[in-house]
């Protein structure tokens, strides 16, 4: 059951209630049956989640990260992401694969070195390049070897890191994300057909009803774990259209 | 770079005049790489160990093709916007196909090679095949037919009919329907937004098929024999099943989970607004 | 932390090996030593903390990748000991460190056959019946099923003790959305009780 009792019982029990709202539970408390129950079951829940225990992994891992870290990466700078000491990075990224530049001019600290995997290079390129509807980073690591990883000339620019750190935490929600899409889509709306335009506002605005009408049905029944995994589907196609027609747009010269 | 000319309604500045015709030997494995701003590709294969290009197009296009050790690309020069260059192009039958058309209609017939198609706007047909799939529409069907590779497919405005085929599938589209039918495979996701999703074909032992829509309605077909955990769920619809169902195992009237034998394989199938049907393959 | 009230705790089996116990003293010199580049003093610290992230690690992104991402998470934090100035606790600059992490790969572009409902691979079913022998581990599987924000929240509040404030800050929400999301998963998850 539903009611705006039920709606506060959360906050009852992290101690969030003032006085007055409080007593106000309490004394509603006192006669429903319901509420009670909820509010037990509730406890429970937030028992449980209290002593859930932290189980390390099957395989020793140390080994592996060893590796990595003492691994000596020759470095390629590829060009820092904004300017030096600023975390936002949101400007200009030059695509220099193999090409050396010149070292940052003031270093944060002398030791720290970081790599990335490639996939986790993509991912990080891949969002600030939409965000920032900059051009993809890419690296090799020279002379050959397995994985081509990223990386920067010691000492690092730490713009690097907090620069994707700073995105990737800004872009942490669904709607964050399609916020930033769609300004990037205006950008490159100029360059797509009328037609083309048309057509996919026509489909944003069929998985926009979808979201809706997912939304409402959520409003009405919160506690329905499908419906939360139908909305969070629909909001992906949604980002992944978006993606899709920046893509296309960007790609027109 | 590509400017869409919806090509049924509209007449193009002038229908392609010139013919291209020209063939040439390469190895037996290779790829070729299509792009086309306006106009058809049409790709079929041969036991030869040579490519045939024929285009069809306009007084001032050029094609351009080059080989580069075992790619063959081809794309046209000096054509104005509006000008369509039509191709009908024969490949050894394990050559691999990309091809990237703006505005006009792809088919490919017995490819051997693995195949790669976007489309802006147009339809995709793919017949026979051996080798992966991977075909994107913006504004066109998708139709691939006895193909037998894995296979992903998305559209966004219009369907997708998948049959005769083998291999896991990948289906997508927002505005359109899916039918998948006659289905040899272990592994399939089917959604839509705004449309039905069908899926008739084999359910194999330890196999995964998801089917999900949001206003479509569901329909699968499952054979007598099945091992399967099934699990059911819609918002606003219906639940239809040609076989008994315990009453336990019904969560409410829109959820339903259940086990046929010995629960093998996973079956999940989500609509929002729409019904969804389990059938036995003799009903109608 | 969130209160605890009377019985309703139920001893749980450890079945893994058991991983060095907490010590921030301990944390606070092994950090400073790995920052010079004591690998020793790093493996240290990863004994101490490995429970706690690679945990966190299965929770948000599941059991598939979680080795990985684990392993990501100190590697990163190596590169980053120097920064780490011993004000807060160690383990509270990992995990927030693990955090943004894992947020980060979440948003990832992925290709489209990606399974995207739930936000994770899970491989078990909804809310088998059990008995409460089994509970810790319905318990766990349910937690997965819960969508991403939800998810997050409930893992963040209920299971690590953040604020509301602090929560909104590391998934930038408000502290509000934070709320709700935490009573929807309780709410989602007394199903499991049953």
């Amino acid at each position: 059951m539903t009611d705006r009792w039920t709606e506060r019982l959360s906050e009852y029990i992290d101690g969030q209630l003032d006085e007055h709202e409080r007593a106000a539970l309490d004394a509603h408390l006192g006669g429903c049956a319901a509420c009670r129950r909820t509010l037990d079951e509730l406890r429970t829940i937030v028992q449980f989640a209290g002593v859930l225990p932290s189980t390390p992994p099957d395989a020793d891992l140390w080994p592996g990260i060893l590796t990595r870290i003492r691994d000596d990466v020759r470095v390629i700078p590829i060009g820092s992401v904004g300017e030096a000491g600023s975390a936002s990075g949101a400007g200009s990224v030059r695509n220099e694969v193999g090409h050396v530049a010149e070292p940052p001019s003031r270093p944060r600290y002398a030791t720290a070195r970081f790599t990335l995997s490639l996939s986790q290079l993509a991912a990080a390129a891949a969002i600030v390049a939409f965000l920032s509807g900059s051009t993809v980073w890419l690296a090799l690591r020279a002379g050959a070897g397995d994985d081509p990883m990223f990386v920067t000339q010691q000492p690092p620019s730490i713009t690097s890191t907090e620069a994707v750190d700073a995105q990737f935490t800004a872009s942490a929600t669904y709607d964050s994300a399609i916020r930033q899409l769609e300004q990037e889509l205006e950008l490159v709306r100029d360059r797509l057909d009328p037609e083309t335009v048309a057509l996919i506002e026509h489909n944003l605005e069929v998985i926009d009803a979808a979201i809706q009408e997912a939304r409402q049905a959520l409003a009405r029944d919160p506690a329905n774990a499908f419906l939360y995994r139908h909305l969070d589907a629909t909001m992906m196609k949604k980002i992944d259209m978006l993606r899709r027609v920046t893509t296309i747009g960007r790609g027109q010269a | 770079m590509w400017q869409i000319l919806i090509v049924p309604l509209i007449v193009a500045a002038a229908p392609p005049q010139q013919q291209t015709d020209t063939t040439f030997s390469v190895d037996a494995r290779g790829r070729l790489d299509v792009e086309n701003r306006n106009g058809d590709v049409r790709v079929r294969s041969w036991d030869r160990n040579e490519v045939r290009i024929r285009a069809r197009h306009g007084a001032r296009t050029e094609i351009d093709i080059e080989s580069r050790g075992s790619v063959v690309s081809v794309e046209m020069e000096g054509a104005s916007r509006n000008a369509a260059t039509h191709y009908d192009i024969t490949v050894p039958r394990a050559f691999g196909i990309t091809v990237d058309v703006g505005n006009g209609s792809v088919e490919l017939v017995d490819v051997g090679g693995d195949i790669e198609v976007e489309a802006l706007n147009g339809n995709i047909d793919v017949t026979g095949g051996t080798g992966q799939i991977d075909v994107e529409s913006l504004n066109g069907e998708i139709t691939i037919d006895g193909a037998r590779g894995n296979i992903q497919a998305s559209t966004s405005n219009q369907g997708i009919r998948i049959l005769r085929s083998s291999g896991d599938i990948s289906a997508e589209t927002i505005n359109g329907s899916i039918a998948l039918t006659d289905i040899e495979s272990a592994n399939v996701e089917a959604e839509s937004v705004n449309g039905a999703v069908d899926y008739a074909g084999t359910i194999e032992d330890g196999g995964r098929y998801e089917l999900a829509s949001h206003n479509g309605d569901l329909t699968i077909t499952i054979p007598e024999g099945t091992n399967a955990s099934v699990s059911v769920s819609t918002h606003n619809g219906s639940i239809q099943t040609d076989f008994p169902v315990q009453v336990r195992e019904i969560r409410s009237r829109r959820h339903l989970s259940f086990t046929l034998g010995n629960g093998s394989t996973r079956i999940e199938l989500e609509s929002f607004g729409g019904s969804v049907r389990l059938r036995r393959p003799d009903s109608r | 932390m969130p209160e605890t009230q009377g019985s309703g705790v139920i001893a749980l089996e450890q079945q893994r090996p058991v991983t060095d116990r907490p010590d921030p003293d301990g944390d606070r010199a092994d950090a400073a030593l790995a920052a010079d580049g004591d690998t020793a003093a790093f493996e240290r610290l990863y004994r101490r903390h490995v429970a706690r992230i690679h945990s966190l690690c299965r929770r948000m992104i599941g059991d598939a990748e979680a080795d990985d991402v684990a392993q990501d998470v100190f590697v990163r934090a190596w590169t980053k000991i120097a920064l780490f100035r011993g004000d807060a606790a160690f383990g509270t600059w990992l995990y927030r460190l693990a955090i943004n992490l894992i947020l980060g790969k979440r948003q990832s572009l992925g290709t489209r056959n990606r399974r995207i409902a739930g936000g994770d691979p899970s491989d078990m079913p909804i809310a088998s019946r059990s008995p409460r022998v089994d509970l810790q581990v319905d318990f766990e599987a349910a937690i997965r099923t819960l969508p991403r924000g939800a998810r997050d929240v409930f893992l963040l509040h209920d299971v690590e003790g953040y604020t509301h404030e602090e929560i909104g800050e590391m998934l930038q929400v408000t502290s509000g959305t934070s709320k709700s999301q935490l009573h929807r998963a309780r709410m989602t998850l007394r199903q499991y009780l049953r």
